[in-house]
């Protein structure tokens, strides 16, 4: 229930972005040594992502639901 | 490579920067807002206009977060030393003892944001004393906004020859300069002049923003006698020993300014009652709820500690030798743009070395003064946990925003619009071009967060541009190291360890905006005196 608690706040997602740029950098890594241009594409999109999470969220998502 | 150097390609370079720089001053945005918009930016610049593709910046946007785990590493741990001394109310005893060695609050003040922050920067660097001066400044009661703008000023004059040099070290690899030559002393020296007068500005303005004229009177002394021992200190040894010219002033001004509050003239209580950057209430509440038998001695203990460790294992050559033997870096393949920008391979790029990394120092005070303040029960048993888990609360919204910084100053640079700035300034202007060289300096610690980078990335530029224009050379690259330390003060990325520390993330904007004019008139000054220099 804790950690539950801890994702829904604006650290805990932040954490997630966190991890997911981290995943995606190893994706990337992965993809440039074995030449794999669909691993790193994927990496580069899920960084795009996890970076935009918090403006989009703070100045899109919450001005939509009026908060 | 051939990037036509037009104003658009100009133009669209700036693009990233400008638009940073207008979220964050103008709407106010936190930097782990505005940073993203920054790098998507940057990225639809490269792909639009200067032929980078999807590889190219999946690799600069993958080395930019490996880059941006050094400075995460020490934000946590930094955060964790913070939260150590804040759990065993240090910060009270630290404010209350200081306050009865020195009675004197500029003293106080000066004693923190100005001379300590700059011992710390003499033996760590890396956004450490903005990180660790912020609490302590707010534990004598400085208004938190000011906590993080004191020790940016503080600490700023020891960028490039403090961290044991490795700046300056950066400069001279880049420039091609080789040690004991003319040229790498005459160099030193430039750089080492124009950081005095820099040093002596930051000193006048933490004054200023204490109390303006009352208290530029009260410290004009305390503040010639710190700087002649900093910023002189470090001229002469800029010509003997580059290496200890920041380190070995910044502890003798340490000295200094314990035996000032010993004087006639400082030893007295004196403060500004209604200065801006005190928060009276906070103080008055503090005081009333410390009750401990910690001594100011055992408040330091984790600095004690930081100190001790920092330089036993960066000055002992065998124990640095054999730590230093350790490093993990990424492999990265060659890339390049449809313009010919190469960024060359590496088998282990930007490595870290875990046992010689600023952010080992500082878990292991935390760690060590943590089970010291256990022992002792300053800290309770739930207070271990408690420790640990605010230290990731704390750190993990500053963890994006300084991704996207780096990664946004990677993408730059591996796309070529970094240079392409560079160049455009140096192509309009012609020998006036000096003007701007500290500008240039800046620039790159604005975007990196590090004068080091900043040599790394414009040093042989500048040496290069100053040759073609035949101009002095050593004055141009004092001018670009003198601006890249400079510039550390309006870095978002130093910014956010500070406002970190302090619990304002987010107002980064207003940091810049009390900073910015003073950093940018010094850099002006710099520029006009490198300029008036090469016209002799």
């Amino acid at each position: 229930m804790g950690q539950k608690g801890f994702f829904q706040t604006k650290a805990g997602r932040l954490t997630i972005a966190f991890l997911v740029i981290a995943v995606a950098c190893v994706l990337i890594v992965t993809g440039l040594q074995s030449d794999g241009n669909g691993l790193c594409t994927v990496g580069f999109l899920m960084i795009v992502a996890a970076m935009l999470y918090s403006p989009v969220k703070m100045y899109l998502i919450d001005r939509i639901h009026g908060k | 490579m051939n990037i036509p150097v037009t104003p658009f390609m100009w133009l669209m370079a700036f693009l990233p920067i400008i638009v940073l720089l207008i979220l964050m001053l103008k709407f106010k945005w936190g930097a782990t807002e505005a940073a993203p918009v920054g790098l998507i930016i940057a990225i639809v610049t490269g792909l639009c206009f200067y032929k980078a593709d999807v590889r190219l910046l999946a690799a600069e946007s993958a080395k930019g977060f490996w880059s941006a785990l050094v400075i995460l590493i020490i934000i946590w741990t930094a955060v964790l030393l913070y939260q150590v001394g804040n759990e065993a109310n240090a910060y009270q005893v630290i404010r209350n003892g200081l306050k009865k060695f020195l009675p004197n609050e500029l003293l106080l003040v000066l004693a923190i944001g100005y001379v300590f922050t700059s011992f710390l920067q003499g033996i760590t660097g890396f956004g450490v004393p903005d990180a660790v001066g912020a609490p302590l400044l707010i534990g004598i009661g400085v208004n938190p906004l000011w906590a993080v703008v004191l020790p940016l000023f503080g600490e700023s004059w020891g960028n490039t020859y403090g961290t044991l040099a490795a700046a300056w070290d950066a400069l001279a690899m880049s420039a091609g300069l080789t040690q004991g030559t003319g040229d790498y002393l005459m160099t030193a020296f430039w750089t080492a002049a124009f950081i005095w007068f820099w040093n002596a500005v930051s000193g006048f303005a933490v004054c200023w923003f204490y109390g303006k004229g009352k208290a530029i009177k009260k410290g004009f002394p305390a503040i010639l006698l710190l700087s002649a021992i900093q910023g002189g200190g470090e001229l002469l040894l800029s010509q003997i020993n580059t290496t200890l010219s920041c380190f070995v002033p910044a502890c003798v001004s340490l000295i200094a300014i314990l035996f000032l509050g010993r004087t006639r003239f400082y030893g007295e209580e004196w403060c500004v009652e209604d200065s801006p950057i005190m928060n009276r209430q906070h103080t008055e509440k503090e005081n009333i709820q410390e009750s401990t038998d910690m001594t100011l001695l055992q408040a330091f203990v984790p600095y004690i500690l930081l100190s001790v460790i920092t330089l036993a294992v960066l000055l002992i050559k065998p124990l640095n030798t054999v730590l230093n033997q350790v490093a993990l870096g990424l492999p990265f393949p060659e890339t390049v743009t449809g313009y010919g920008r190469v960024n060359a391979a590496s088998d282990c790029y930007s490595p870290i070395r875990p046992f010689t990394h600023a952010g080992m120092f500082l878990f292991l005070s935390a760690v060590i003064g943590l089970i010291y303040y256990r022992k002792k029960g300053w800290i309770k048993k739930d207070g271990v946990k408690k420790v640990f888990v605010n230290a990731i609360s704390m750190t993990m919204p500053s963890g994006i925003s300084v991704i996207g910084l780096v990664m946004m100053s990677k993408v730059m640079d591996g796309t070529g619009q970094t240079i392409v700035l560079a160049n455009g300034i140096a192509s309009v202007l012609g020998k006036v071009y000096v003007l701007l060289a500290p500008f240039i300096g800046l620039l790159g610690t604005f975007m990196t967060g590090s004068n080091m980078s900043s040599n790394i990335l414009f040093g042989g530029f500048q040496a290069t541009t100053a040759n073609l224009l035949n101009v002095d050379a050593s004055v141009v690259l004092g001018a670009q190291s003198a601006g890249g330390a400079v510039g550390s003060t309006i870095a978002p990325s130093k910014i956010i360890l500070g406002t970190t520390t302090a619990n304002i993330l987010g107002q980064e904007g207003e940091v810049i905006k009390k900073i910015m004019p003073i950093t940018l008139t010094g850099t002006a000054i710099i520029g006009i005196i490198g300029y008036l220099l090469t016209m002799i």
